[in-house]
Parts: structure tokens; sequence; C-alpha cells
């Protein structure tokens, strides 16, 4: 009986790795790693070449058995053909894991099903674990351990951990995400590809996220399921303390069936996903854009008490608009009690004014960039008031940057959006994301966010 | 007959279809509220229970080999009296076996015609990934043009029950209009939850419809029930 949870501390931190395939030949996958393994500061690496005895400073070894130490993880950057032999020596090398890259199985038809039925037989009947085939890899930066493809070639990824962890079943989604969210000031804790999970699934890789302390938020992408009720009923556990985000791809298939009741000609695929989604307490996204933006607030935001928004805006026309696309994902507009419009009326010069929900203060906060920031506050203590958007524009920094200063003193969500003027736009937007502030280009996209935290808040707060 | 004898009466005859006096049978034994039905095989039987059962009442062809009833004028709603009831027992006789000659007979079903309700249909599938999946909607056009449906995975929750219902678009006719009154929603909840351990503890029913279910300010019934069974091992 395999202890899948004990196996995965060798999935995630390994201490020893062999590349095998490990080549010193200039745009080869194989010298990417090689490279991308030692500047990430993994220690002990053992290059696998059939010929070389040494890859760019290392001893490189024939075959991994000639290896003599202890291999924790074994990178397969091997052709297809080669798999079975390779996983098998592996397996006798005593290997704990086995990151097998090589496409052309379960996904290819007949002969790659059964070539990859061949390996998991081989798998489970050994100590060894695997991910793949077809993997595009993982990161795990607690162990300087990255394996992602893409993003080795674009220079690598950071050594800082964070508490979002990863698991998706598209190739390259991983290296992009990555890429995408650090650039937005997000750390991962681990990152998995599960390719054709042969041996560990999603299923896995979710129920050790669930129990693991460094992640706190878990986000994937699926497009098939294997074990759909375990699946659930993991979900269903994990959610009720780590929020689930997750974007199913595929949702479009009808899978209606003959049925010789009629509800079964109704329940098509998306429904069934849908209502899983909803009893699981999982935040289901629809697109890579959605993901980002869910994933900057669930990280940096604490869970709103209720659904009621107060937006900000130095433009009357956007709040209005902003307004319908709040109420239309199912939020609802705060209404301010009488003590707030009395600080706001105080506060705020009465020409081009307006003290209701969306709050226009453009005229004032032109002359007086500090208003944004106050306004905020005052917002912040109305106990009617559960989430803020600030709809700012980036050639007024003075007023984002009161709304930034602003934001530690408050305890309640604050987002900012601002609008996409090329050259201006970009500092401002690194300065919120690094002052942990979630910053959108399009108020619709930060209602969208907060829309999904206030129903994982609501689902939280049941306690059935 | 019990749960148990029905099912394997079934499966002795080889099929995995039960009939609506079966189901209903099955289903009244779990606690769902179904129309009082009872078999009758002579015209005289027929006078006899609907006396019993008392009027107005339905007479429906009972043959596994008709699936659609009414088509086959196999269908009588709304009988008053005896004579209604003797009459519309021949006319049913008669309809069927001029259309479907080679169709087994097992009598002729009589029911009370339960008074007109908000119509709704409440349904089970079993989904390959997630298991057991109840469905609720509104009847008629709703879920047969309109699709107008929502489902759960089995177990449900109370929550879980009355967010079903409040998901469908045409939710609001649960609340009444133009004259019929609102029905009762923690009724359908019941029955929704009642469904769903029902379903847990008969993992053998592979597919089920309760297909319309009346529903009133106080009380639901099912006015017709179809329960399939898995393919016996």
């Amino acid at each position: 009986m395999r202890d899948t949870m004990a196996d995965m501390e060798q999935v995630f931190y390994p201490k020893s790795v062999s590349i095998i395939g490990a080549s010193n030949r200039e745009g080869s996958f194989g010298r990417l790693f090689l490279e991308g393994f030692m500047r990430m500061g993994f220690h002990e690496i053992y290059p696998v070449h059939p010929r070389e005895k040494e890859l760019l400073g290392l001893k490189a070894y024939p075959g991994i058995k000639e290896i003599p130490a202890e291999v924790d993880m074994a990178i397969l950057m091997i052709p297809q053909g080669e798999a079975l032999r390779v996983v098998q020596e592996c397996r006798d090398k005593g290997v704990k894991c086995i990151v097998l890259f090589a496409a052309g199985f379960r996904e290819k038809g007949e002969e790659g099903k059964k070539a990859e039925e061949e390996i998991a037989r081989v798998i489970r009947n050994s100590n060894s674990r695997m991910i793949g085939p077809n993997t595009n890899g993982l990161y795990s930066p607690a162990a300087r351990l990255l394996a992602l493809p893409g993003s080795l070639t674009a220079g690598g990824l950071p050594a800082e951990t964070g508490s979002l962890s990863v698991f998706a079943q598209s190739g390259s989604f991983n290296d992009y995400l990555c890429q995408v969210l650090i650039g937005k000031n997000i750390r991962f804790n681990k990152v998995v590809s599960c390719g054709n999970e042969a041996d560990l699934s999603s299923g896995d890789f979710l129920e050790y996220y669930g129990q693991d302390a460094g992640t706190k938020i878990i986000a994937g992408y699926l497009e098939g399921i294997k074990d759909g009720r375990r699946f659930y009923e993991l979900a269903k556990k994990i959610s009720r303390q780590k929020p689930i985000i997750i974007w199913k791809g595929g949702l479009t298939e009808t899978g209606a069936r003959a049925a010789l009741a009629h509800t079964g000609s109704l329940a098509g695929t998306r429904q069934i996903w849908e209502a899983m989604f909803k009893q699981a307490g999982i935040s289901s996204v629809s697109s890579f854009e959605e993901l980002t933006d869910c994933l900057l607030a669930f990280s940096w935001l604490p869970l709103p008490a209720g659904k009621r928004v107060a937006l900000i805006s130095g433009m009357g026309g956007a709040g209005v608009g902003t307004s319908d696309n709040c109420v239309a994902m199912g939020l609802e507009m705060a209404r301010y009690s009488a003590e707030t419009k009395e600080r706001l009326s105080k506060l705020l010069p009465p020409v081009g004014t307006s003290i209701s929900n969306p709050l226009d203060i453009g005229v004032a906060s032109l002359m007086n960039p500090e208003h944004y920031g106050e306004t905020a506050k005052i917002l912040a203590e109305d106990e009617n008031v559960d989430m803020i958007i600030g709809i700012t524009a980036p050639d007024n920094p003075r007023s984002i940057k009161s709304l930034a200063e602003a934001v530690p003193q408050i305890k309640k969500p604050v987002v900012a959006t601002l609008f996409e003027i090329a050259g201006l736009v970009e500092p401002e937007m690194k300065s919120l994301l690094e002052q942990q502030v979630p910053a959108y280009t399009d108020p619709k996209r930060a209602a969208f966010a907060l829309a999904r935290l206030a129903e994982y808040a609501e689902y939280r707060s049941r306690s059935d | 007959m019990n749960k148990s004898q029905i099912i394997s009466d079934a499966r002795k005859q080889g099929r995995t279809l039960l009939t609506e006096i079966e189901s209903k049978q099955i289903l009244k034994d779990a606690g769902i509220d179904v129309t009082l039905i009872k078999l009758a095989t002579s015209e005289n039987e027929a006078v006899g229970f609907s006396q019993e059962i008392g009027f107005p009442v339905v007479l429906k062809i009972a043959s596994s080999d008709i699936s659609h009833k009414s088509d086959a004028g196999g269908v009588k709603v709304g009988l008053n009296n005896e004579q209604e009831v003797s009459q519309a027992y021949s006319e049913i006789m008669n309809s069927v076996k001029q259309r479907f000659p080679a169709a087994k007979i097992e009598g002729i079903s009589v029911q009370n015609m339960a008074k007109p309700g908000v119509e709704i249909i409440i349904g089970m599938t079993k989904d390959a990934q997630f298991g057991p999946v109840l469905m609720f909607g509104l009847g008629g056009i709703w879920v047969e043009v309109l699709k107008d449906v929502s489902f759960r995975i089995v177990p449900l929750t109370r929550y879980d029950a009355s967010a079903m219902i409040q998901e469908i678009r045409g939710n609001a006719l649960l609340k009444g209009y133009r004259g019929s009154e609102a029905v009762s929603i923690t009724v359908l909840e019941d029955m929704l939850l009642k469904i769903s351990e029902f379903v847990e503890k008969n993992p053998e029913i592979k597919e089920m419809d309760l297909n319309p279910v009346f529903a009133y300010k106080d009380g639901a019934v099912a006015v017709d029930a179809r329960i399939v069974l898995e393919e016996s091992e």
C-alpha cells in the first residue's frame, strides 16, 4: 500500500537529481536543464550522457546505475521509445521520483496507451513514483528545483517561496502562469504539471496541497479527471481551510447520454461541473486572466464580511458602468450610513462631487490627491461597506499613492484599477503590486475578482 | 409488495424499467408523497378502486410495452363517477388493443387525480465522474424546451436543495402568479433531501424521474414516476 502523501516529500524536496539526456549542445533541452538547475542553486546534480565524462563542469555518467550516490529524482529528457528501459533503470536504482517528459503515450492512440500502461505497471510494482508521462515538469523553490522548460528558457524563476501551489493538466500552462504572476509579485510554493497522470494524479496533488503547511492557496487547470468523486470529496474538505481556484477546460463537451429517464439526457458536462464547484466551495474561472486576477485578490486580501462594495472613482462615467458590472456579478452596491455621508461631505468639495455609491471624487482628487486615501478610510469605517474598488488614473500618481498608503490601515479588501495609458500605467501598476494591492486595468476585472472572493467568504462562513 | 420483492420480480422478468405502480410503491415506502394508485384487471375492479380512492380519478393503461401512454389513447383523466370510469376502462382497452395489438397488458391503473399545482420535475441520474446527481426544474416547456434545470451531486445538504431551487430561471413561478398560490419551498427542499437520502441508500437505482410533481402551498405529490435499475451483475 503506497503512502502517496509521504511520497510527495520526494517529489517536491529531492536532495539529489539526475538529468538523463543532459547535454552541452547549444540550444538543447539537455543543456537548458543542466544550466538551469545550476543557476537555481540545486546542489547535487548527476548528468547522464552516453559518451561525455563531463558536462558544464559536472561529472557525467553513462547510465543512472553508474551514479555512486542515492538519486532522489530523475528528470528524463529522452525519446518515447527509450522511456520504458530508462524507467526500469531508475526503479532499479531506487529513484524516488521520476519525471517523464516524453510525449506520444496515451494522448496519441492505442500504441501510446499500451506503452504508457507498461510503464505504469513498472511504477506500480516499485518504490518509485512518477510524474507524467507527457509532463511539463515542476517548480519547487524551497528545494531550489526548477524544471519548467519555458521558464528556464526565459532565464529562470526566483528561489523565493510563496504560498500558492498549482497543478495543471496543460503543457505550458504552468510556465506562463509562473512567469505572469511572478511579474505581478506573487510567489509560489509548489507547481507541477500532471501530464498523463499514469501514476500521480491531480487528485493526489490536491490532497497533498491540502495538507501541506506551506500551501495557503491552491490553483489548478483541469481538462479531465480520473476519480471525480475523490477530487470532489477532497476539495470539499480542503476548501474549508484554503481557497481552491480551478479553471476547467472542456466544458463544452456535451456529455449528454442516451438514457431511459429524461434526466440523463439533460445532465450535460458543464452543469455537473458547475454543481460540483458550488458544492465543493471551489472558485471557478474561465480564462487565464480571470485566474491571475483572482489569485491577486485571494493572495493579498482578507475575506470580506459580505458582498457590499463601494466604488471610488475620479470619473463619473466609469463608476456607474462599473456598478452595473458589480451587480451583474452578484455584488451589492453598499449604502453609506448617514455618518459616512456627513464625513464625506465635510472632506470633499461640493462642486464636481456626488456623495453616493459610486463616489465620484473627480475634480476633488485632481485638486487634492490625498482625498483618495482619506475617502477610502472613511468608507472602510462604514459597517455597510465590505470591499472597496478605487478607480484611478495613472496620470494622477499622487492619488494612487494616497490610496496605496491608506490600504495598510484598512482591514477590508481594497483593490485599485488603472487606465492602461502606455508609458504611465506600467510604473504605477508595478508599484501597487509591489505593495500587494491587487491592481487591474479594468474595473470589471476588479469586480469579478471581488465577486469570487465574496462567494468564497460566504462559503467559509456557512457551517453546513 | 416491498422494494426488494419489486426489484427481484423485475430482474426475474429481465427488465430494468419499473412500472409506474412499482416506482410509486417504492417511493411511497421511502416517505415520498405519491398519488394513490392501484392496478385493476377488470372493469369492475377499476370501479371498485375508484370508489375506494375517491373521485375524481385517472385511468392509465399499465403495459411495459407502451411508453407513450396518452398517444396510444391509454390515459383518461377527470373521471368523476362509476359510469365514467366504466366507460373509460373499455375505451382505453379498445384504443390500445387497436394501436398496439402485440403489447402485453398488465391491466389499467386507477389513481386519484391530484388537484392542479405548480408542475415541477425532480430527477436523478448517475454521472460517470461524480456519481448520483439530482435534477430540479419546472415541468412542461421549462424542462422540455428551455432546459431550465439545476443539478446537485448526492448527498445534498439543505443549503444545496435551497440553492438549486433558487437557481432555476423560472423560480418566480414558485412564488405564485395570476391566481395560483405560492408553493412551499420548504416542502420541495424536504422532498429533494428525502430523495437524496433514498438514492444514497439504494445504489441499485440507476435513474429516476418524478415528472410531474405537483407542488402546493402545503405539500407536493409525485403524479408520475419512473425508476430504472442498474443492469444486474
